[in-house]
């Protein structure tokens, strides 16, 4: 398969009804392209040795070299260690703005690329749990890597929908409360809050050892709005409206936005996590690879 | 541009209605959802918000829509340019039509100096002509380029006691003058105009006009009284009504041929009415006349006087001629003429009247055959019914129609029904009264379809009429009896005895008349005399028969050739309404039937027929009205995605 044809864009994923079909696709398509780049796979494949050092697991050493050689060394693999993936899907209103003809909602993607993340963690054994959130976390799967489980997944999946405004602390708690052992939390929002209340929460997390990776999904049209539809602009969320100037939206807003992104970026560093800016006219190949680039960072 | 209904034009106000429906906008049409304000900053200066009008488009073909709606209402007529109308000539000929109807008899002198001027104002070698305008149209003069001529004719116009209605009548002109010129011509009518003489459709006004009309108004006087009256159960309710602005005292008195009857005073309001009851007794068995006069001298002197004919309570002697064998025909025939017709008084067949019975016809002995011959040649009217001697004839009597070879059979096809009715004869009643009616035995009388009134379901008549000489015969197929037809014992026969012996007697010859009406007379040979026992129709008006119209008010004789009946003539009381047309209905009015001035001395030729649009614009409107969904459903499409 080329590359071009990997490349699914998500107005042609969103055709796709079945969302296991939909990861399936994708998923197959990322991973054929990746295996020319053995670095990123994971298996029990044997990797190196390294000279053991006080602290290593006693496991890992290499017996046989030992006994030949009178030196202590530790095998090393690529992937060999099964983790949890926990993915939080923001549904607030925010992520169902309705995007320019054709294209695929916000939230809609964050589907699509959970649901593709699920399969590559189902693909690894990994155990996976979901939990969507506005207002209130309103899914709430906690990670298991049986089939079935997977399939509940899927389906919770296929009925979210978006509506009210985000709770960012109500997650953090919930979270907090839910998240027990360490693993990979994927977080996939717009990420339209106060940059400081998002660090704070993701700090949090951090602290229980979670390692984070955060997807900020906008529509092309909120990266670079025009003034075709009218200046008078009324928040998703809370209903108030505001007129704004047309040179302001084509000049200074994507100033800001820039800074805001930037912000969020700060944000979600500083709590030791990954930021991706994505938008959700972007194959979602790209995504993937940015999962699968952290997931051997953080085996 | 002119409109023949302007007031239609007020429905340009619902243009207003698309307009603030398509304002109607729970939210700014400019407000985008967002996903958050958060970076948004608003702007410094105030904010002003209009309303704004969606699916402009659309908006503007539904405007357009109603618009054109509006204006086929309205129907707008493009006068022709200048330029266009030249091969009109420079002056056309004039056709004066001049109001001579009974209300014209108080601004007479004034019709006639407008129709002067008027006449004075055509140059000379232009031809024109004078029409009367009553009741109906009469050419006083023309056309002709003789304007000395013209004007003695409109000198020498006067009123009449006739009704004119403006129902068709520019439709009639158009007619005439197209019957005596060739020439376009210009029409103008002089008129009081009164409000009683306008029709309730518009377009009777106008309907088969083709030339150009300029109105002349006149203005109706209205010190008038007026006096009317209806003979009602042997009394005669006389109603004296004013007109004027003023109260009056006024005397009513009562005339005979005995002279006067009686005389009394009474006080009438202004714009009021009174009425005064007279006592009119029956004095012998003739008819007899009355006449109510008012002494008002005043605008209208036609409407001052009221004839009225009291009907006696004479009798009719009825001939009843009974051939050998039908003796029991005549004992229902008597009892439905004690029925249905008492002024009838049936007796043997010597008596003399001016209808005869003959049952069984065709079984008569010869003698009463030609006694009844006799009786039709001086214009009576026979009744005749069938039996078994008429059957043995092979004809129907006095050389009605053959008889076919056979007897309808009852045995073989079952009783007949009455199928078939002539409803220009109503007193035979509608099919709901001849539904139970049977014929087991009948004559097939080989009749032309024009003169059978009654037809059973076979196609074959059973009551039929034909002439004889000057007279009349009705003729039944089946005899009065129960063994021919249950006829006899249903109650339409009673009915049908009544209404043929009317008929036949001309006992339906009116008693009274409007002035101008046509009165349809059932004999022919009818002759009308005055009260001073002058002849008043020739003789090929008198042989005609079939109707009359008399267009003076007074009493008169009415003689058919066995009957002799008065008729009161009384000029129509809507003549006496002075009241004009509405002015805006008038100008309408104008408007249609001018389409552009014609090219006159009064008014320069500056346009001439006019073209209307209404056509044109239908069909704008059903363009319009097939563009306006398929906008409409791309507007909703549009919302949609």
């Amino acid at each position: 398969m080329s590359a071009a044809a990997r490349l699914i864009s998500p107005q042609t994923l969103a055709g796709l009804a079945n969302l296991e079909l939909l990861a399936r696709v994708v998923v197959e398509g990322a991973l054929i392209g990746l295996h020319r780049s053995p670095r990123f796979g994971f298996s029990q494949e044997f990797a190196e040795y390294r000279a053991y050092t006080p602290g290593d697991d006693p496991r890992f050493i290499d017996w046989n070299v030992f006994a030949r050689a009178d030196r202590t060394y530790v095998k090393r693999f690529f992937g060999t260690t099964n983790t949890r993936l926990t993915v939080l899907v923001d549904t607030s209103a925010s992520m169902g703005v309705p995007a320019s003809p054709g294209a695929v909602s916000k939230l809609d993607y964050a589907r699509f690329l959970a649901a593709a993340l699920i399969h590559v963690a189902a693909r690894q054994h990994d155990a996976v749990g979901l939990s969507a959130f506005a207002g209130e976390v309103h899914v709430q799967r906690p990670p298991a890597a049986r089939a079935r489980a997977i399939q509940a997944l899927y389906h919770d999946l296929d009925g979210l929908r978006a509506a009210g405004g985000t709770h960012w602390s109500a997650l953090f708690e919930h979270a907090a409360g839910r998240l027990g052992k360490r693993g990979l939390t994927v977080l996939l929002s717009d990420c339209f809050c106060a940059p400081e209340e998002l660090g704070a929460g993701l700090r949090a997390l951090a602290a229980r050892g979670h390692d984070l990776l955060v997807f900020q999904i906008l529509d092309p049209a909120e990266r670079q709005p025009s003034a075709a539809g009218g200046t008078t602009l009324e928040d998703v969320e809370t209903g108030v409206t505001l007129t704004v100037s047309a040179g302001d939206l084509a000049r200074d807003y994507p100033q800001r936005l820039a800074e805001h992104v930037a912000q969020i970026r700060h944000a979600v560093l500083g709590a030791g996590g990954h930021h991706r800016l994505m938008s959700s006219d972007e194959p979602l190949d790209q995504s993937l690879a940015e999962y699968l680039r952290f997931r051997e960072r953080h085996p | 541009m002119s409109f023949v209904a302007a007031a239609f034009l007020a429905g340009l106000v619902t243009l207003a209605l698309p307009w603030w429906l398509h304002r109607l906008e729970t939210r700014d049409p400019r407000t985008r959802l967002v996903s958050s304000l958060l970076l948004m900053r608003p702007v410094e200066a105030p904010r002003q918000r209009h309303r704004t009008v969606r699916y402009r488009w659309l908006l503007v073909v539904r405007l357009l829509l109603l618009a054109v709606l509006t204006f086929a209402f309205a129907q707008p007529l493009l006068e022709r340019a200048p330029g266009a109308a030249a091969a009109t000539p420079a002056v056309a000929p004039r056709v004066l039509v001049l109001d001579t109807s009974l209300s014209m008899a108080a601004v007479m002198d004034e019709a006639r100096d407008r129709a002067l001027g008027l006449i004075d104002d055509l140059p000379a070698g232009i031809e024109g002509a004078v029409i009367g305008a009553g009741a109906e149209l009469a050419l006083l003069a023309g056309p002709t380029a003789d304007h000395d001529a013209l004007a003695a004719a409109v000198r020498g116009a006067a009123a009449s006691a006739t009704r004119l209605g403006f129902d068709g009548l520019l439709g009639r002109v158009a007619t005439l003058v197209a019957g005596v010129s060739d020439a376009a011509a210009e029409v103008h009518l002089i008129s009081d105009f009164q409000a009683s003489a306008m029709p309730d459709r518009f377009n009777a006004l106008v309907a088969g006009n083709d030339l150009p009309v300029q109105f002349h108004p006149l203005r109706a006087r209205r010190d008038n009284w007026t006096l009317t009256g209806a003979l009602n159960d042997g009394r005669l309710t006389a109603t004296v009504r004013s007109h004027a602005d003023v109260p009056r005292r006024l005397t009513l008195v009562l005339e005979s041929a005995a002279g006067e009857l009686e005389r009394t005073t009474l006080e009438v309001a202004a714009g009021a009415s009174r009425s005064v009851d007279f006592a009119v007794a029956q004095v012998g068995g003739a008819d007899r006349w009355l006449r109510a006069r008012i002494d008002a001298a005043d605008a209208i002197d036609g409407d001052d006087v009221l004839h009225v004919v009291a009907p006696g309570a004479g009798v009719i002697d009825l001939p009843v001629y009974v051939a050998a064998g039908a003796e029991r025909q005549s004992d229902y025939l008597h009892a439905a003429v004690q029925a249905a017709a008492p002024r009838f008084r049936p007796g043997p067949a010597a008596l003399q009247g001016p209808v005869a019975v003959a049952l069984d016809g065709g079984g008569l002995d010869a003698p009463e055959a030609r006694r009844l011959r006799r009786h039709l040649a001086a214009g009576g009217g026979v009744l005749l019914s069938a039996g078994t001697g008429t059957r043995r004839s092979g004809a129907l009597p006095f050389d009605g129609p053959a008889l076919g070879d056979r007897l309808a059979d009852p045995a073989a096809a079952g009783p007949r029904s009455v199928i078939g009715i002539d409803l220009r004869h109503s007193s035979l009643g509608g099919a709901a009264a001849w539904r139970e009616v049977q014929v087991y035995r009948h004559l097939v009388a080989d009749a032309e379809q024009d003169n059978v009134l009654l037809a059973l379901d076979d196609g074959t008549p059973l009551l039929l009429e034909y002439p004889v000489d000057a007279g009349r015969v009705l003729a039944l197929t089946t005899a009065l009896d129960p063994q021919w037809s249950s006829l006899v014992t249903d109650p339409v026969f009673v009915a049908l005895i009544g209404a043929a012996l009317s008929y036949l007697a001309q006992e339906d010859l009116p008693r009274s008349a409007i002035a101008g009406e046509a009165l349809t007379l059932g004999a022919a040979n009818a002759q009308l005399f005055d009260s001073a026992g002058a002849r008043l129709l020739s003789l090929g008006d008198s042989a005609a028969g079939g109707s009359l119209r008399v267009v003076r008010p007074g009493l008169y004789t009415l003689r058919t050739p066995n009957r002799e009946r008065l008729l009161a003539v009384n000029p129509d009381p809507r003549e006496s309404q002075p009241e004009p047309a509405d002015p805006a209905l008038l100008a309408r009015w104008q408007a249609a039937a001018t389409a552009g001035s014609p090219p006159s001395a009064a008014q320069p030729a500056s346009a001439g027929p006019a073209w209307p649009l209404a056509p044109w614009l239908l069909a704008l409107l059903l363009l319009l009205a097939l563009l306006e969904p398929v906008m409409a459903n791309q507007g909703r499409a549009g919302v949609g995605t």
